[in-house]
């Protein structure tokens, strides 16, 4: 018999689990109805039966070190068929919740994001960024709403302003994200039967299947949870939605910075309504709002029984709520030009979108990479 | 003793393939003078024919009705007449159905000769047997209307309250010096009420109190029943009290003394008795009431496979003998010392116990997380048998913080460096093998009735003191009956609580009533002379004849409930409120002293020796006579027939009250008379018993084979007697039986006798 | 004010309530709504643990009713309304036509004769019934009953002519004068439809527990022979599903307290028909209390019997073979795996009867609809519609109801 495991409960931790989301996990009664009724958690120890006894016994780094909770994609299959309603599936959203706020540092912007009551200085921090961009450029123009056309240039000019901040935030952003994903791999122990036959091939190879068979075309979500086919519709959309604003904001800076080398290239902002990468745009805008729409019907739809939206769900939906109508929003009203709301929208706008990127890591959103590096470890620890 | 009888036959019944009037001819022919009226009617169920009947019993002075038709199962309602005798010849399943010919309203089969011989044979019987029979009656006991209640725990007051309101005296009867049992030494009880969540107060002290208040109760303290003696109705109870024996006259017995924790030595394996914080349940509750409960973390292991994972139902004889000291009660009474009670105490009262320390864990870890915000409870289980609504406890109980569960598999228990405990478990749902760090360790306690250790009622009955078969239960004071769960092989005395089967506070309680119940149904029964269970109402009983009585005491030995106590020279001393009325007696007494009013062995034997044997088994066939169990085979053979199956012409079936009751004089009757074979149909016997009177069939397996000693000894070869084992419902099986036996019959030849 | 006793049911809580009354000496009266007294427990094959049959234990209780005039029994009633107080009840019963003479009529010959056929309910649709029928050999009262409505044209021509039947017998009311009332209205089994996952009984070869009851019944379909519906082939692999909606907060929120035995039971049917059958019993606590442990070892102790704990929760059907694909995790192994079966056996839980019911007394119910209180009206539940409860604790409930019955009416 193998050396016996010492179990120390941590209480302390499963009171903190049920605060982000996992409180009713002391109900499970371990039927293993969960681990069945799961379409894509594997023969071999599968989950999240055994997270759930777990949880209820406290054994904090089991759970911590636990790369299935990144498998799950949050079907709810489990937590509909639970008899004792203990809902396994908000217990892994809940250990997924825990991993934002602890994998990286400052960790004091992971306890900022777990609760609502720390929103204002979320919020506060982007806003009284850019209110000091703007004062400055109120001196420079001498006035607080700049008078002529609409150009959101005047008061936040792309060279000087948003492109140097969010050049650093996104990249402090991508190395946080480097680091967490890091320490990510590393808290791994695998479960399961860890047997890969033949060589084994590059991670980076693995990532690239990871890519191609389960992200672009978000095969997971098919499988679980058929009847949940609206969401994988919502979540597509949102995600391609991203993919074609991160290409609109490439060409621009590119055409931005280029056309400084190259003119014929150059690229100038507002660009016609017709210009075929501001059509792109703005169908880009019009996916998000429709993803987001579905998305947040969906978490209105569901049963609180069975399911219960957590804050980092809300956190994330309503932030990009906010980027996106900021946004639009901004457009409108610099094309019917009403000056003052154009401008305050704009600026609204640049607080939403640097609170998405800057605390991307610690926010639900942080799964985009967390969860491709764990479906991409486990490929590679030949879990499947 | 019916001397002018009506016999009635069912046209509707019976008319396709028999000749009504040729059997009607048999009858006036043979008991012209004591059947003045032989009638057919086309339909015998239908109002205007029961009219008649009641005109003819008016006119004739009629004292007893032979109903000619359907079985006496069906239709009684129908057949019941004032003041005559009532008797059934069941031509219809057992005659014309068995025999297989048609029975379709309006057809005429061809009369057949044998299904008349077989007819005429039964119509003959019946007369036979309405003329040896007498109206039974006359065994009233003047009840005495008080109600002994042995224990005064939780079961016991609550049966004693019931009692009181229902207008019957009680004496209860409490060992220990205080009113309450083990009830009282509960901090809380799991919920016995709607919704089931929350433990609770037991409420024990208003019980006692209800008893105290009523004014019907006598209560003893600190007070021991030592003799039992009398019968249902008339007991008298001798009880040691603080001032002396008291006799105490009583007409029924609840005993609700309750049980005392198994010896936990054979704990040892989870360091029970060697280290420090290692107890059981039961001590566990004691601290937690008394409030010396510190512990922070706490183990409740209820998997003991570590002890009671083997085989151990293995029979009880082989295990650790008797304790006697455990089972010798105090000297001054010499009755009692010559007893030495069998220790029934056993590792079984572990699983026994499960359900209960399944509850009581959750109940404690309870405890344990209520008494501080850190409190730990680890539940490790092989199953958590929380049954039936109490399942909404468990899961209010769970659903605590430091509430952890696990099935798990217990390797052992060891100190841990630090002072503390280290519980070690394999097969666990955590996927490893887990040690656990803990304060304290708790451990089930087994349930060890009080009637393992002690006959407790103490009857002064001719078969001991003892309730008999108490080793099936393991001790516990059970009923073998899943059907009837208050019957033991005492009369009169019912079993409530703990000491019946383990159980929790609202089943018991309901247990005490429900016996309370079965308590006053019996003195009441014992007042009019019946029977109770399973004939109930029946006021026939044993009737002696003692100028022919030999005291070979095989009567008082086998009765099946101790029923006939004896004299110092051996004769048998009835008691007829004790009796059940199977005629077990009857059947073994070699002679033929005991009988009942309407049943007895000339009646049968009469009947038997009304069976035309034809003398070349060639030419007119074989005889066969089957004694069926009436309570089983008897309905099997009505079903085998509905069912459309048949059998042979040949067979003579008469219903016995139990196998028991058949006397060997009879199959001797039967075979020197050239019969050729007798089928003894009976229950089940062994440990799972279906015999309604407990023993009968087993019984009357043991006499045949004396039986079968004596045929041999007179050269008929021993297997034309046999008797078989039928389930009620084997009714598919039956017809089989007899076709295999008659098929051995007719390989065999003729009865040796034949012709004598 | 009357001393008389109403006992609505006459299943085994039923019948043993009343008796124990009536040898007392009280006039009870036993309303059933089936045609038939007995209640469920006809429709078993064996009790356990003794494995003896039900009719042997009602034999005794239809001798006992034979034997005491005391009690009167009405089948095909079910109570209308009741009026008045403890000691004082009035009570409407609608009874409703047997359609055969009120004398047993051995009536087998004509029932074969007919053509008309239902599914039996009380087969639970395993089987087709005559218009004219007894639900089983052992049905008591034995006399049959006639169900109009399924009789066809040339039907109706030949009962006509039978003199043990009544075409034009009205459905009749009557009033009872009663100083208390018990309650022993029983159970049904859990509807299996409402459970998607398990096949919602759609699946041919995955039974019901009590359907599996029928089918080991001496006096069943099948004759007492365990065989797949969908082929009659002899199943040679069987896997029983404990906790079909019980202990299951979207389905039954209490655990059934039969079905663990029940199962164990039906194990030891399959392996006695089929030697070499292999059995499985996926369970989620193996719930075998008191004296039943025995019995539990002595099951598990044949090596062809495998009891598993993890809950199935998913059952399909491979078309193609008709056998059966479980789905379940062994939680202990912490493996999941999809396995064949030529039959599953679903261990469905038990409702109380009058569930979703309107009661014809007003007693509160629980949410689950089991009778928890009425004691203060002189109205006292007993058996499986106060609890789910096994037949030896119902028949413990049914003498306790008795007496408290007793202690109601006496001296009225």
């Amino acid at each position: 018999m193998a050396q016996p495991v010492r179990i120390e409960p941590d209480l302390q931790f499963v009171k903190e689990l049920q605060a982000v989301g996992g409180e009713s996990l002391k109900k499970c009664y371990q039927c293993a109805t969960c681990s069945v009724a799961c379409p894509i958690s594997p023969a071999s120890n599968p989950y999240p039966r055994k997270e759930m006894v777990w949880a209820s016994w406290g054994m904090r780094d089991k759970l911590l070190n636990n790369v299935d909770i990144w498998l799950c994609h949050n079907c709810g299959t489990c937590s509909d068929l639970c008899p004792r309603g203990a809902k396994p599936g908000d217990l892994l959203a809940a250990l997924r919740n825990m991993a934002y706020q602890r994998l990286t540092k400052p960790s004091i912007v992971g306890k900022w994001m777990s609760s609502p009551k720390y929103l204002p200085i979320l919020f506060g921090i982007p806003a009284v960024l850019w209110a000091v961009v703007w004062m400055i450029m109120a001196s420079v123009n001498g006035t607080v709403i700049p008078e002529g056309t609409i150009v959101f240039g005047k008061l936040f000019p792309g060279d000087f302003t948003i492109d140097p901040i969010f050049i650093v935030t996104f990249f402090s952003m991508v190395g946080i994200f480097w680091k967490g994903t890091r320490n990510l791999i590393a808290s791994f122990k695998p479960e399961g039967k860890t047997l890969v036959l033949g060589k084994t091939k590059h991670w980076i190879l693995h990532l690239v299947d990871v890519l191609r068979e389960e992200i672009l075309t978000h095969s997971k979500f098919k499988d679980c949870g058929d009847d949940r086919s609206d969401r994988k519709v919502g979540h597509m959309a949102v995600f391609y939605s991203f993919i074609i604003l991160m290409i609109v904001t490439a060409i621009v800076a590119a055409g931005h910075w280029g056309g400084k080398v190259i003119p014929a290239i150059a690229l100038h902002t507002p660009m016609p309504l017709l210009f075929p990468v501001k059509i792109l745009a703005n169908i880009g805008a019009i996916m998000l709002v429709v993803g987001l729409a579905i998305l947040t019907h969906r978490r209105r739809q569901q049963d609180p029984e069975k399911t219960r939206s957590n804050y980092y769900d809300w956190y994330l939906l309503n932030v990009i709520w906010f980027v996106t109508l900021t946004g639009i929003g901004a457009q409108l009203f610099r094309l019917a030009d009403i000056a003052p709301v154009a401008y305050f929208v704009y600026y609204l706008h640049l607080v939403s979108v640097w609170m998405l990127f800057a605390y991307l890591p610690w926010s639900k959103l942080g799964h985009l990479v967390y969860r491709t590096a764990a479906l991409t470890y486990v490929r590679m620890m030949g879990r499947r | 003793m019916a001397k002018k009888i009506g016999v009635y036959f069912d046209k509707s019944n019976i008319g396709a393939g028999l000749d009504l009037d040729a059997l009607s001819d048999v009858v006036t022919g043979k008991f012209g003078g004591s059947c003045p009226v032989v009638k057919v009617f086309p339909v015998l169920g239908a109002e205007t024919a029961r009219q008649e009947i009641r005109q003819d019993i008016a006119e004739n002075e009629l004292d007893g009705v032979l109903i000619i038709g359907s079985s006496p199962r069906v239709d009684w309602d129908l057949y019941r007449f004032e003041g005559v005798t009532v008797e059934r010849v069941n031509l219809r399943e057992q005659g014309v159905l068995g025999y297989g010919a048609k029975v379709e309203a309006g057809e005429d089969a061809e009369a057949d000769e044998d299904l008349f011989k077989l007819a005429a044979d039964y119509v003959r019987m019946g007369v036979v047997k309405l003329t040896k029979m007498e109206e039974a009656g006359g065994g009233e006991v003047e009840s005495v209307r008080t109600i002994m209640v042995l224990g005064g725990g939780w079961t016991g007051l609550t049966a004693a309250v019931n009692a009181a309101n229902s207008g019957y005296d009680v004496v209860l009867v409490e060992k220990e010096a205080e009113l309450g049992g083990r009830a009282k030494g509960l901090l809380k009880t799991v919920p016995l009420k709607y919704p089931y969540t929350d433990v609770h107060d037991t409420g024990i002290e208003q019980k006692i109190a209800a008893v105290e208040g009523n004014e019907r109760i006598t209560v003893l303290t600190s007070a021991k029943v030592r003799k039992v003696s009398g019968q249902p109705g008339q007991f008298t109870a001798v009880v040691k009290t603080k001032d002396g024996n008291q006799e105490i006259p009583v007409g029924a017995i609840v005993m609700a003394t309750g049980w005392q924790p198994m010896d936990a030595g054979v704990m040892a394996p989870f360091g029970y008795g060697t280290l420090e914080g290692v107890v059981t349940a039961a001590e566990f509750e004691k601290m937690a009431k008394e409030g010396t409960l510190k512990a922070r973390r706490v183990a409740f292991i209820l998997n003991t496979g570590l002890v009671d994972g083997g085989d151990i139902y293995t029979s009880v004889c082989d295990e650790e003998p008797a304790e006697a000291a455990a089972a010798k009660p105090e000297a001054e009474d010499d009755e009692q010392t010559s007893y030495e009670h069998k220790d029934l105490e056993s590792l079984r009262h572990l699983p026994y116990t499960n359900a209960i320390s399944s509850v009581v864990a959750l109940k404690q870890a309870g405890y344990v997380c209520d008494a501080s915000e850190d409190g730990q409870a680890f539940i490790l289980y092989d199953s958590m048998v929380v049954q039936g609504i109490h399942e909404r406890f468990y899961k209010a109980a769970q659903d605590k913080l430091g509430v952890m569960m696990s099935k798990a598999d217990i390797t052992g228990v060891a100190q841990a460096e630090d002072g503390g405990l280290l519980v070690r478990a394999a097969n666990t749902l955590m996927g490893e093998d887990v040690e656990i760090r803990v304060d304290m360790v708790v451990l089930p306690t087994g349930m060890v009735p009080s009637t393992a250790k002690d006959p407790v009622v103490w009857f002064d009955y001719r078969q001991g003191p003892n309730l008999p078969d108490l080793d099936l239960f393991d001790g516990y004071a059970d009923s073998n009956y899943i059907c009837f769960p208050y019957e033991t092989r005492r009369t009169g005395l019912y079993a409530a609580g703990c000491v019946r089967q383990p159980m929790m506070l609202d089943a018991a309680e309901e247990d005490a009533i429900g016996a309370t119940m079965k308590a006053i149904q019996c003195i009441e029964s014992a007042n009019r002379g019946m029977a109770v269970h399973p004939r109930s109402g029946d006021l026939s009983y044993p009737i002696f004849n003692f100028v022919r009585c030999t005291q070979c005491k095989r009567c008082t030995e086998e009765c099946p409930f101790g029923a006939l106590d004896d004299d110092e020279k051996g004769t048998p001393k009835p008691n007829f409120s004790r009796c059940r009325r199977c005629g077990t007696c009857m059947g073994a007494c070699p002679e033929r002293v005991i009988s009942f009013a309407n049943y007895n062995i000339d009646q049968i034997g009469s009947m038997i020796r009304e069976i035309e044997v034809p003398d070349d088994m060639n030419a007119g066939g074989p005889r066969v006579l089957i004694l069926a169990c009436e309570n089983d085979a008897y309905p099997a053979l009505d079903m085998a027939a509905l069912r459309g199956h048949h059998w042979s012409p040949y067979v003579r079936i008469i219903p016995v009250r139990c196998l028991g009751s058949v006397n060997a004089i009879w199959v001797a009757d039967a075979m020197s008379k050239g019969i050729d074979g007798v089928m003894l149909l009976g229950c089940k016997y062994g440990d799972d018993y279906q015999c309604h009177f407990v023993k009968g069939s087993e019984i009357c397996n043991r006499r045949k084979e004396n039986i079968a000693e004596t045929l041999n000894r007179l050269g008929v070869e021993p297997e034309r007697v046999e008797q078989y084992e039928v389930a009620i419902d084997e009714y598919d099986k039956l017809p089989g039986m007899i076709d295999e036996f008659m098929n051995m019959i007719l390989e065999k030849g003729p009865n040796p006798f034949k012709g004598y | 004010m009357s001393n008389s006793i109403l006992v609505v049911g006459g299943g085994f809580s039923g019948l043993t309530a009343a008796l124990e009354a009536a040898e007392v000496g009280y006039e009870v009266f036993i309303v059933e709504k089936t045609p038939f007294l007995g209640g469920r427990v006809m429709q078993l094959s064996k009790y356990f643990p003794k494995l003896c049959p039900p009719s042997c234990g009602l034999e005794i209780q239809y001798q006992r009713i034979r034997n005491n005039p005391k009690i009167k029994f009405f089948t095909q009633a079910t109570v209308q309304a009741v009026k008045g107080e403890a000691g004082n009840y009035t009570v409407k019963v609608a009874i409703k036509p047997r359609h055969t003479a009120p004398y047993s009529a051995d009536l087998g010959l004509l029932a074969s004769s007919l053509e008309g056929e239902s599914t039996s309910e009380f087969d639970f649709g395993l089987a087709k019934r005559k218009p004219l029928y007894l639900s089983v050999p052992f049905a008591f009262p034995n006399r049959y009953v006639l169900d109009k409505e399924a009789l066809t044209k040339a039907d109706e021509l030949k009962v006509g002519r039978s003199v043990a039947v009544d075409m034009n017998e009205a459905a009749r009311e009557i009033e009872l004068e009663v100083g208390s009332i018990v309650l022993a209205t029983g159970w049904k089994p859990y509807d299996v439809t409402r459970l998607t996952n398990l096949g919602a009984g759609q699946i041919a070869n995955c039974v019901s527990n009590m359907q599996l009851e029928r089918l080991a019944a001496s006096g069943g379909p099948t004759g007492g022979a365990i065989r797949r519906p969908s082929d009659g082939k002899a199943p040679k692999k069987v896997a029983f599903v404990q906790c079909a909606g019980s202990r299951d907060q979207n389905h039954l929120n209490y655990c059934s307290y039969i079905c663990c035995m029940a199962s164990l039971k039906q194990a030891t049917y399959v392996r006695e028909q089929y030697p070499d059958a292999e059995v499985t019993v996926y369970y989620i606590d193996l719930r075998t209390p008191g004296r039943y442990d025995k019995f539990m070892r002595k099951v598990r102790a044949d090596e062809k019997i495998s009891l598993v704990k993890g809950k199935v929760a998913g059952v399909e059907e491979d078309a193609a073979s008709g056998d059966v694909i479980v789905e379940v995790e062994d939680a202990v192994k912490g493996e999941k795996k999809k396995v064949r079966y030529d039959m599953v056996v679903l261990a469905t839980g038990m409702r109380p009867t009058l569930a979703d019911e309107k009661l014809p007394v007003d007693v509160p119910v629980d949410e689950d609809g089991f009778i928890v209180g009425g004691e203060d009206k002189g109205i006292f539940a007993a058996g499986c519609a106060k609890m789910p409860l096994d037949v030896m604790r119902s028949a413990q409930s049914g003498t306790s109801a008795a007496l408290q019955a007793i202690q109601t009416v006496k001296g009225r």
